[in-house]
């Protein structure tokens, strides 16, 4: 998994970040300052992603990605004007994330970032079953397992989004597409099925109102 | 078309025809003059040959008088006179004996305008007793038209030079006199097009030198004006640009924690550590609220005056600090040494609360800070000195806008919304008192707020 470094002065959004971050198993390295970040970035050199502020204490955001080399970048502020927007992104970064932001859309921005970069993980294990990402094969406890098209991209979203819950319309759209006219009992019947060919039935939990979640760590 | 092209348009239709009429009537007056005297001349003449004739026939002896054809043959005598002198003229006797038009002594005058020339007709019977006689007297009057015409070309010659030269001189008047007009017109314009105004040169002291001098004055008033909004404009969208972001930041913190409780897995301390943030946020963003509608109450507020008694006043805002400053373990010493002061209780009390707030926040924990009132001649000042980090000077010229951080890293983590400050400022300023600061970094900071004492204060900021 990826090793990110946070740069943003606010303390609890910083650790909020990481909490969300550490869940998909990134490893994240977290700085409250510009000069502190600095230290960071001279100090390592297999810091795979940047989650930037602009508005830091001693050193901006701003001057900050001018120092950054092949690491990709991701602005993170309150600032929302389309100048402010232009500006972090024709500074060099991948990316620009506004406060106040959702769960998944850190995630989701932050899986984008990697891939692109391909650092992000190629294969998932969890008990016993061995996900290629890449490939799209399954194996569990040695033997390949056969996925419908359907049950894989229902899988890929429950990975990419492991220990978070996700609410069954909110898998609707994400693994069968937007446009899909299903109702929520599709969703119940391919969890069904994903936990009983890849003996996930703890993994993959039901949480009362919320949906499900793919939990890592029991 | 313009106002000027107006006065001169109308000048000249005015104008021009009265001249041409005038002058056309000058023309004719001296034709018909010259014809009068044409005719006159004539008239006289014939009356004297008529009479020279009878003279002459009466001075010959007295046969001859009565000699048959005799008034012919003196007459003929004149005739060829006559003919000598004017070639033109033709004088003819003839005998007509009863004349149907004329008695003695009279004349026909005839003016015969057909044909080429006007000719003139003069006819006068002779007197008794050749009565039976008729003297006729032709002249064509050749010069007449000839005069009429060169008299005409000659008018009309006038007429056109002067009111070519009147059409230029009136139009270059006018234009002259309507210049300024235009200039104005040009400034106007340019506003308009949102360009600053440059004042427009005054000349003279006619209703346009004095309508521009207005103009000057109204557009460095409108300018001013409107540089002010726009300076008032830009203030107000960067206080909304920073509540904005600073609203964020707290909610940016209570969402994602929330959605954390409720998406994730969380351990007991994940869950006790969210809730606590959450909770911190929340005042943050509740006291945000309060001193921005504080702000909002206090600048709208007329200003409730009363007496203050010092010792009293004191006494509230250190109970009031109390619990604030014993958990950051600050004393706070007061010095009184006014027994009663004026303005506004609760305004005043804010702003002291404020900047002690502010001195401890800036102390290590285990310090102390100094609160003091006192009275010099017409001012009272209190004072909060504190020994804690201090400022740069550059930045005390800013601390007084809303949001602005001197140390973002330490200031925020030790709580405070970023606009204390601001709102001191407006206090400070409805009672028309002065704010200063006096901070050396390392050292400390101490502010003295000098309010005017017992006098008529305007409540305007």
């Amino acid at each position: 998994m990826a090793r990110i470094l946070i740069v943003e002065d606010e303390k609890p959004i910083n650790q909020l970040m990481k909490q969300n971050l550490v869940l998909q198993n990134h490893q994240v390295l977290q700085a409250f300052d510009g000069r502190e970040a600095l230290e960071i970035l001279d100090s390592r050199a297999d810091i795979d992603l940047v989650i930037l502020d602009i508005m830091l204490p001693y050193i901006s955001g701003l001057d900050i990605i001018k120092e950054i080399h092949d690491i990709p970048v991701m602005f993170v502020t309150a600032r929302d004007g389309i100048q402010d927007k232009l500006k972090g992104l024709t500074s060099g970064a991948e990316d620009y994330l506004v406060k106040p932001f959702d769960m998944l859309e850190l995630i989701a921005r932050v899986n984008l970032i990697l891939k692109r970069y391909k650092k992000d993980a190629s294969t998932f294990e969890l008990a016993g079953v061995t996900v290629d990402l890449v490939s799209q094969r399954v194996v569990r406890d040695g033997e390949e397992i056969t996925l419908t098209p359907q049950e894989w991209s229902l899988l890929e979203v429950l990975i990419r989004n492991a220990n978070i819950a996700l609410s069954r319309d909110r898998l609707l759209n994400m693994a069968w597409g937007y446009d899909f006219d299903g109702d929520a009992r599709t969703v119940d019947v391919h969890i069904v099925k994903l936990r009983k060919k890849l003996g996930w039935e703890n993994q993959i939990k039901t949480l009362y109102k919320l949906g499900y979640r793919l939990e890592t760590t029991q | 078309m313009k106002l000027w092209q107006k006065i001169y348009m109308t000048a000249l239709l005015l104008f021009l025809p009265v001249l041409n009429v005038g002058l056309f009537m000058g023309a004719r007056k001296i034709f018909d003059y010259n014809i009068e005297s044409a005719k006159d001349q004539a008239s006289d003449e014939v009356h004297m040959l008529c009479h020279t004739i009878v003279r002459d026939i009466e001075s010959l002896p007295g046969v001859q008088q009565l000699r048959e054809g005799i008034v012919e043959e003196v007459s003929q005598t004149y005739i060829d006179y006559m003919a000598n002198k004017d070639s033109n003229v033709t004088l003819e006797i003839r005998y007509v004996d009863v004349s149907e038009d004329l008695t003695m002594g009279q004349q026909l005058i005839q003016l015969y305008m057909g044909g080429d020339d006007p000719i003139l007709y003069v006819t006068e019977l002779l007197e008794t007793p050749y009565e039976g006689y008729q003297l006729y007297y032709t002249k064509p009057l050749t010069d007449f038209y000839q005069l009429w015409s060169d008299l005409k070309t000659v008018f009309m010659i006038i007429s056109l030079s002067c009111s070519v030269v009147l059409a230029a001189i009136l139009y270059l008047l006018l234009y002259e006199m309507t210049y300024p007009l235009k200039r104005l017109s040009e400034e106007v314009e340019r506003m308009r097009l949102g360009e600053p105004w440059l004042p427009v040169e005054v000349e003279g002291k006619d209703d346009i030198a004095s309508l521009t001098e207005r103009f000057n004055e109204m557009a460095e008033e409108i300018q001013s004006q409107l540089e002010q909004l726009q300076r008032e404009n830009r203030v107000k969208q960067q206080l909304v640009d920073d509540v904005a972001h600073e609203l964020r930041t707290p909610l940016t913190a209570i969402y994602g924690y929330a959605e954390y409780l409720e998406k994730a897995p969380c351990t007991e301390k994940e869950r006790i550590d969210a809730l606590e943030y959450i909770m911190t946020e929340s005042k943050r963003l509740s006291h945000m609220g309060q001193e921005l509608l504080s702000m909002a109450i206090f600048r709208e507020d007329e200003l409730n005056r009363e007496t203050i008694d010092a010792e009293a006043f004191v006494k509230d805002v250190s109970n009031m600090l109390e619990a604030n400053l014993r958990e950051r373990r600050i004393k706070l010493q007061s010095t009184v040494e006014v027994s009663a002061f004026s303005g506004d209780r609760s305004m005043l009390i804010c702003l002291v609360r404020n900047l002690i707030e502010n001195a401890a926040r800036a102390s290590e924990s285990g310090s102390t800070v100094w609160f003091s009132i006192w009275e010099e001649p017409d001012i009272v000042c209190l004072a909060v000195q504190d020994q804690g980090i201090g400022m740069e000077e550059e930045e005390l010229d800013r601390i007084t806008d809303a949001f602005y951080r001197v140390d973002k890293a330490r200031s925020r983590s030790n709580g405070g919304a970023g606009i204390g400050l601001s709102l001191c400022d407006l206090i400070v300023k409805k009672h028309s008192g002065v704010m200063n600061f006096d901070s050396k970094p390392g050292e400390g900071t101490t502010v003295t707020v000098i309010l005017p004492r017992e006098v008529e204060l305007d409540d305007e900021i």
